[in-house]
């Protein structure tokens, strides 16, 4: 086992796997921009250290810094928690060469799962549903509308090389398309340098469903169950759920064997993620691949007992995974509490907090970087805290989490708690009638 | 010099960043030191020392980054802080001759030291002509970024 592992991470996911290495008897080394130095990682962790300014690539993205700071704090292994570089293949790569481990699957699978269009590939090549599209990317343009008519209206047109919407096009019909194929090829260009395209079907109202996947080195795979992840807004999550509600235990085992089917095609280890889009007529299909701990790992945590952070640091330091057979009971519900203005396009609310209230009582949990004179600064992720609640039935989880999203208190910034402890408590969600519309109803009612 | 003069002259002298002051006035000549001169100490990387037993709990852990913060632009002294995170390093080998030592007087864009990072030795200069006071860290510690390196006396 890894005795000092160095954190390249800040907020709540940094606080989480502090906490996780106390447990372990391992040394924490958090690191930290100049404009983090009184974050809660900072101080809570073993050991810290300053790597830079406050800007993100001079800092958390930095690899060299990240690398000399390992170095110099004798750190075994580095935990590159979610975002920032925790699906950089190269950073993983040096991380190798320096002789320094990595908490997280291996460069290759990482650089597979990052291709969009060869992960597609290859998890379509295991017999694993994609979502109908083009072929890798649109080398002929004439051929789209053909391509188009093919798959069925609606399409979407997306960027080879995208992320954030950039580069990304539905369109209705023929006149449509052509228009979106010539301005997302420009978007995509300016974006990311490269205007290559590809084609998919939309799919209308389809839930977004993913797997929890564990593999260690000697091959072994599991899965810990579903999440339902359909409630976002900007294309980011805002409620998680385990397990999804109305997912019948049939389509539940054949949506298993394909999110362990992609795992092996990639050859997949540590903790990941198989994310998947589920039509309202029960059809699934693959959309990408996760090489890292998700935000919403607290929920699968909750229903199984697994702590998913514990494991990753065991199976990155060459164990076997600790949990033979695991069976999930009762139900878990996460909300983000984003330091933004629900009110306001969900614009950043950076500033003071002076007084905060976190709450508490049975079947709650609280995974959050925030304290009582915590100034949430503006160069970062928005995401304050997250709020988890469990409960033998899933009536009980929602009441739970609803009573805890209205006790949160975070004076001095405007939060999202008060819009999810509304969709939480509505009606849609308490009969379990999830989809990706039913934000639209609490954000445009309130605006 | 009458002792409410001198009483005032102490005041004065306590609250600036001055650590020495010699006034000669009719014959008297009076001399004030303070003990703790104003550079900061340098103890070798206090986060990295600080364990869980000694400090517990969040807001106690010490940041070397204040470090230098006693430094004012009235006191005359600033520092040269470290660029990045890496290992301090005085001289170009470790046989030749340090960049600079206390007493030198440094250019604008005068190397001073090296930090390394990931293999990489990556000069540190000034920014303005000055005069070196003392170096906060010792060759071959590991810095991290913000950290005070050198006390300067900036020149005109």
């Amino acid at each position: 086992m890894f005795r000092r592992i160095l954190i390249a991470n800040r907020g709540e996911i940094a606080v989480r796997i502090i906490r996780a290495c106390r447990e372990l008897g391992v040394t924490s080394i958090a690191v930290y921009s100049s404009a983090d130095k009184d974050c809660l990682h900072t101080s809570l962790a073993d050991e810290s250290i300053c790597i830079g300014p406050p800007s993100a690539t001079e800092s958390y993205l930095h690899i060299p810094s990240i690398i000399a700071a390992a170095e110099i704090c004798d750190a075994h292994a580095i935990h590159p928690g979610y975002g920032f570089l925790a699906e950089n293949p190269k950073f993983a790569r040096i991380c190798q060469d320096c002789d320094i481990g990595f908490i997280g699957p291996a460069p290759e699978a990482i650089a597979l799962s990052g291709d969009k269009a060869a992960c597609r590939a290859t998890v379509k090549a295991v017999g694993v549903p994609v979502v109908p599209g083009s072929e890798g990317r649109i080398e002929e343009p004439e051929k789209v509308l053909g391509l188009a008519r093919e798959i069925g209206f609606p399409v979407l047109i997306k960027a080879a090389a995208g992320g954030g919407g950039k580069g990304m096009r539905i369109a209705h019909n023929d006149v449509a398309l052509k228009n979106a194929v010539a301005l997302a090829a420009i978007e995509a260009e300016t974006a990311f340098g490269d205007g290559g395209l590809y084609l998919e079907k939309f799919m209308e109202n389809a839930r977004h469903i993913e797997f929890q996947i564990l593999g260690d080195n000697s091959g072994r795979l599991v899965t810990l169950g579903e999440r339902e992840c359909s409630i976002q807004r900007r294309h980011q999550k805002l409620i998680e759920e385990t397990p999804s509600p109305g997912l019948s235990s049939s389509l539940r085992s054949r949506m298993t064997k394909a999110a362990l089917r992609a795992a092996k095609a990639i050859g997949y280890t540590n903790a990941g993620t198989a994310e998947f889009l589920l039509t309202p007529d029960n059809q699934f299909y693959f959309i990408e691949f996760n090489a890292r701990i998700q935000v919403e790992h607290p929920v699968t945590e909750e229903v199984t007992g697994v702590d998913l952070v514990k494991e990753q640091i065991r199976v990155a330091s060459g164990l076997p995974l600790s949990n033979a057979h695991v069976r999930p009971s009762g139900y878990a519900i996460e909300a983000r509490v984003y330091a933004e203005d629900p009110e306001n396009g969900f614009s950043a609310s950076p500033g003071l907090v002076a007084r905060c209230h976190l709450p508490g009582g049975p079947g709650i949990r609280v995974d959050s970087h925030l304290f009582a004179g915590y100034e949430v600064p503006r160069f970062y992720d928005a995401l304050l805290a997250k709020i988890i609640a469990r409960g033998k039935e899933r009536q009980e989880a929602i009441e739970r989490l609803s009573a805890a999203l209205q006790e949160f208190a975070a004076d001095g910034i405007k939060t999202t708690a008060r819009l999810c402890a509304r969709i939480v408590s509505g009606d849609r969600f308490r009969r379990g009638d999830i989809g990706p519309d039913i934000i639209d109803q609490y954000v445009n009612g309130s605006a | 010099m009458d002792i409410e003069k001198l009483q005032e002259l102490l005041n004065v002298f306590e609250a600036s960043g001055l650590s020495e002051i010699e006034i000669e006035e009719a014959g008297t000549r009076i001399r004030l030191k303070k003990s703790q001169p104003p550079l900061p100490s340098v103890s070798p990387y206090p986060a990295m020392h600080h364990s869980q037993i000694e400090e517990p709990g969040p807001g106690v852990a010490s940041h070397p980054v204040s470090r230098g913060a006693n430094f004012s632009e009235d006191s005359g002294v600033v520092t040269i802080n470290s660029p990045m995170v890496g290992v301090f390093y005085v001289a170009p080998a470790p046989d030749q001759p340090p960049f600079v030592r206390p007493g030198d007087v440094v250019q604008e864009h005068q190397t001073v030291c090296i930090v390394e990072a990931m293999k990489l030795m990556n000069e540190v200069s000034t920014h303005f002509p000055a005069r070196i006071l003392k170096v906060l860290a010792e060759n071959g510690e590991p810095v991290e970024f913000g950290q005070p390196l050198f006390a300067v006396e900036p020149l005109d």
